[in-house]
């Protein structure tokens, strides 16, 4: 007598579903995937909704209201969308070399504390000294937060996965200590808080008055760009790229003043875009961009072309940390003004998610942080919901996504066996 | 259909298409119970996809299959051993730290709990003698030869029940003699009521074993013939569809100074064996040093040894007269060393990258190709497009990615970086593995150019005929070492074959 439960696993074995590759992939699928995998990551996270109470249609629509549907809304989107570009592309720089640095959280917090330790140690400073004194300690605070793990890695064959993510913990609690400790603000009344940057450290907001030095700096741009196009690029595609990305510039600072002009975004934003020009200027047209990308495509054929692994980690690592630092650096200077206990609600995981969207291109990572700033803000929108529905909505596009590239890549079979 | 029983496999229009070729078109093949039938043709006939299909790797887009006179729909390997076909690999699938007896129950369904190895052991015991397939079930895979490991895979599919065993490629890592220890299994498993289709595009074995030949040429059959009525010249018609390779006529060699000596080399494989052992050859300047051997001997490990991608335990490696070893490949390189690596994609070329940046793999730090911290575009193309046309690499643009070249293409790109280069020592393992004849041709003779103008050339090659008509001198390595190095003209298929497998020069000559 065999049992029911038999029969069914002998019915299952019978059913296969297996991946063939595909060899060739057919263009419209790299566009027709992802947007299947939103919209069903979209239906999946109508469940928790639901589970809370909320209808899902209007809580979608509130969401996007919140986070696109005004000027205003725009602005703290990209507010929010400010330290996952920065430290996105320090993601997106580590991976393409297949070093992972799951650490931008921490670095973050140390390009907080580093840019900060300055702010407090020079209250008197003028702006034009102080700030950039601070973009460089909050790079470098990152950027040797990221070189532990970095050199760890290349001189003892480290697991960086493990030593990146443990000093994420390490950096949080240091900055915890002093926010609770010798840098709380005695005014503050027991809340656990840094005193207020002096207005010399912080960022300015982008204005209107901003025109007059834009326009002088697309000038030179554009002089940049034809030089580029006429003298060093090899091929049409390049100067097609040359072009557009000056377009794009042009038209993005021009329409940011325009449409930001006095409200709450602030230099950062312009230091995000620019961390991505150069990270893309890097890759595609230098001799290290060079080497980063023969080592993450094929380790064996650099070292045989003599391009040093170990040099290359702590590099990448040192500049992947400092952008992430950059990232907390902006995030205090330019929002939040003082540090505060747990003050990044997991910007620098988030970056991870935003690296791998993007498929690890500098420009991908501002358009995907742009898409997850709005989530962050729109997941505010919803009364009632939990802080938590954010996350939970990240994680599942993130699965599905991922999930859905497969598709692409493969061909799904299935049938019964003979 | 009377005679439908005297089939064990029958294919009729079997067509399977990949995306830009198509792998088999419209393919009748049979095989009648009992025989030993070779697949004959070039790489890239086709064959192994025929195979894959009969094996439930791969669905035919067209076409139907009788096995046994039945009709049948493969799905997976799983259906195929439920219908008693088994395949052994060219790439063996065992798992090297557990013994025979586990890799060969591995994935059986039974027993479902409790497992009495030593039953299984004696069952595999009693199958290895009556098909002598000696080998010890309880040794552990890494400490068998490449030999005895296929004698597993063959007892794998035995021990499944298979009646059909499809072997591909089966001699390409054995010696002469291992191949026809594994003839003597074939033909005693057939006697048994055994069907052995096998895959191959060496025609003297064909002859020697088969019962029935298809030949296979650009994914069709151009006849199936009993081998007692063809010769090797018709059959490498069949597969060539044209003349074969003449024997390259080649130059006297002018052998110049020593450009590599090796003196006393030990290195260790990757798993920390002693892969080389005290190895000692001397190439000279215009001349070409063959390195024969059964596949996994030390020949990577030495090819590696010297452009400096491996570490040498003990020895001198000497390039131009000064010593290179456990030199980075970049200071090796820089003494005028080129290299054609065994895996094309592994360590050759950055498939993802463009044909363009993998030119300049080699030169990406000096101008005119970089200058400062910025690579210069115009350089970069200009460097690519020379080199494209000279070397004739058939590719759309510069700017296209490399996995989409062909692989005789893949390797002229690698020949056209390392030679650009002007080395002066050239290491060339397998050079032309994989290659159509068209390719093949290209390499050899550009290798051929590269000796006449001056450079040393240490060709590493398990095919003993390009040994023979492309080297000056063979060296024959065993284990890791040296058994004797002989002049090619002077060297004999039959001796080289016996120092493959471990006979000193001297006792070889001596008989």
């Amino acid at each position: 007598m065999e049992s029911s439960a038999g029969r069914l696993l002998a019915g299952l074995r019978g059913f296969s579903v297996r991946l063939e590759p595909r060899l060739e992939v057919r263009r419209w699928l790299r566009y027709a995937v992802p947007l299947a995998s939103l919209a069903v990551a979209l239906m999946l996270g109508m469940v928790p909704m639901m589970m809370q109470g909320i209808n899902p249609i209007t809580g979608y629509r509130d969401m996007v209201l919140l986070a696109f549907g005004s000027a205003y809304g725009i602005s703290e989107t990209i507010m929010k969308a400010i330290p996952l570009m920065l430290a996105g592309l320090g993601v997106a720089l580590a991976f393409r070399m297949l070093v992972w640095n799951i650490g931008a959280e921490g670095q973050l917090y140390m390009g907080a504390f580093a840019s900060c330790l300055v702010a407090y140690t020079l209250p008197d400073a003028p702006a034009w000294a102080l700030l950039p004194a601070m973009v460089v300690a909050g790079f470098a605070g990152g950027a040797l937060w990221g070189a532990i793990p970095g050199a760890l890695k290349a001189f003892l064959g480290v697991n960086e996965i493990i030593t990146s993510l443990m000093l994420n913990y390490i950096a949080i609690q240091w900055v915890n200590y002093l926010v609770i400790g010798p840098w709380q603000d005695p005014s503050s009344l027991g809340f656990p808080s840094t005193p207020r940057l002096s207005p010399s450290a912080t960022l300015p907001m982008i204005t209107q008055a901003w025109y007059l030095p834009t326009v002088v700096f697309l000038v030179i741009a554009a002089v940049v760009a034809v030089y580029w196009i006429v003298r060093r690029a090899h091929s049409s595609r390049e100067k097609l790229e040359i072009g557009i990305s000056f377009l794009c510039l042009a038209a993005l600072s021009l329409g940011s003043i325009w449409f930001l002009g006095g409200r709450r975004v602030h230099l950062g934003l312009v230091l995000s875009l620019g961390a991505a020009a150069v990270l893309w200027l890097l890759l595609s047209r230098t001799r290290w961009g060079y080497e980063i990308r023969v080592i993450g495509e094929n380790a064996r054929a650099a070292r045989y072309a003599g391009m040093s692994l170990k040099r290359n980690i702590i590099l990448v690592m040192l500049v992947s940390g400092g952008l992430a630092g950059l990232a907390g650096m902006s995030e205090i200077a330019g929002n939040l003004h003082l540090i505060k206990r747990m003050f990044s609600p997991g910007y620098g995981y988030t970056a991870i998610i935003v690296a791998w969207l993007a498929k690890l291109n500098p420009w991908g990572v501002i358009l995907v942080s742009l898409l997850l700033g709005g989530l962050y803000r729109g997941s505010d929108a919803i009364p009632g919901a939990p802080k938590a529905l954010g996350m939970m909505l990240q994680a599942v596009i993130f699965f599905v996504l991922i999930g859905g590239d497969v598709l692409v890549r493969y061909r799904v079979r299935w049938g019964r066996g003979a | 259909m009377e005679d439908a029983s005297r089939f064990a496999i029958r294919m009729e229009g079997i067509t399977k298409r990949f995306p830009g070729v198509v792998a088999n078109h419209s393919i009748d093949f049979s095989v009648l119970k009992g025989e030993i039938h070779a697949l004959l043709g070039e790489n890239g006939a086709g064959k192994t996809t025929l195979m894959k299909i009969l094996n439930g790797l791969y669905q035919p887009d067209e076409g139907q299959i009788w096995i046994d006179g039945r009709r049948v729909t493969l799905r997976s390997p799983r259906d195929a051993i439920g219908l008693g076909i088994g395949m052994v690999h060219q790439h063996f699938m065992l798992v090297e730290s557990h013994t025979v007896a586990e890799n060969i129950i591995l994935g059986l369904d039974t027993p479902r709990f409790s497992l009495h190895l030593g039953q299984v052991e004696n069952d595999i015991a009693r199958l290895a003698e009556r098909y002598h397939l000696q080998v010890d079930p309880k040794a552990r895979i890494w400490q068998l030869s490449v030999g005895e490991q296929q004698r597993v895979e063959i007892l794998k599919a035995l021990y499944r029940g298979a009646r059909i065993l499809i072997l591909d490629e089966p001699t390409a890592v054995l010696t002469p003699q291992e191949a026809e220890e594994l003839f003597k299994t074939l033909r005693s498993m057939v006697s048994e009521g055994h069907t052995v289709v096998f895959i191959s595009h060496k025609l003297g074995e064909v002859m020697s074993v088969s019962d029935r030949i298809t030949i296979l040429r650009r994914g069709e059959v151009v006849d199936t013939v009993f081998a007692s009525q063809t010769s090797k010249e018709d059959l490498a018609r069949m597969m060539v569809g044209r003349d074969v390779l003449v024997r390259l006529r080649k130059r006297e060699s002018e052998p110049g100074d020593v450009v590599l000596e090796i003196e006393g080399l030990s290195a260790l494989s990757d798993k920390g064996l002693e892969a080389l052992r005290d190895v000692s050859l001397t190439v000279r300047s215009g001349e070409i040093l063959g390195v024969a051997g059964v596949a996994g001997n030390g020949q990577r490990e030495l090819a590696e040894a010297i452009v400096g991608l491996r570490p040498v335990t003990r020895g001198r490696i000497s390039v131009a007269g000064t010593d290179v070893a456990n030199r980075s490949p970049r200071e090796v390189m820089d003494r005028g060393v080129g290299y054609i690596p065994e895996d094309r994609m592994g360590s050759g070329l950055v498939v993802n990258l463009s044909v363009a940046e993998n030119l300049i793999l080699k030169c990406y730090r000096d101008p005119p190709v970089c200058s400062g911290f910025f690579l210069d575009g115009d350089a970069i193309s200009a460097h690519a497009e020379e080199l494209v046309q000279a070397y004739d690499v058939m590719t759309p643009g510069i700017d296209t990615r490399t996995r989409l070249l062909s692989g005789g293409n893949l390797q002229k790109l690698i020949l056209a970086r390392e030679i650009s280069s002007q080395p002066s020592l050239m290491v060339a393992v397998h050079p032309t593995r994989g290659l159509d004849v068209g390719a093949t041709e290209a390499v050899r003779g550009l290798l051929l150019e590269q000796r006449d103008s001056g450079a040393g050339i240490v060709l590493i090659s398990e095919d003993l005929e390009e040994l023979l008509s492309m080297s000056d001198r063979i060296a024959v390595l065993y284990e890791g070492r040296v058994m004797g190095v002989v002049p090619s003209e002077e060297a004999r298929v039959e001796a080289l074959g016996l120092m493959m497998a471990g006979t000193a020069a001297e006792e070889v000559h001596g008989e």
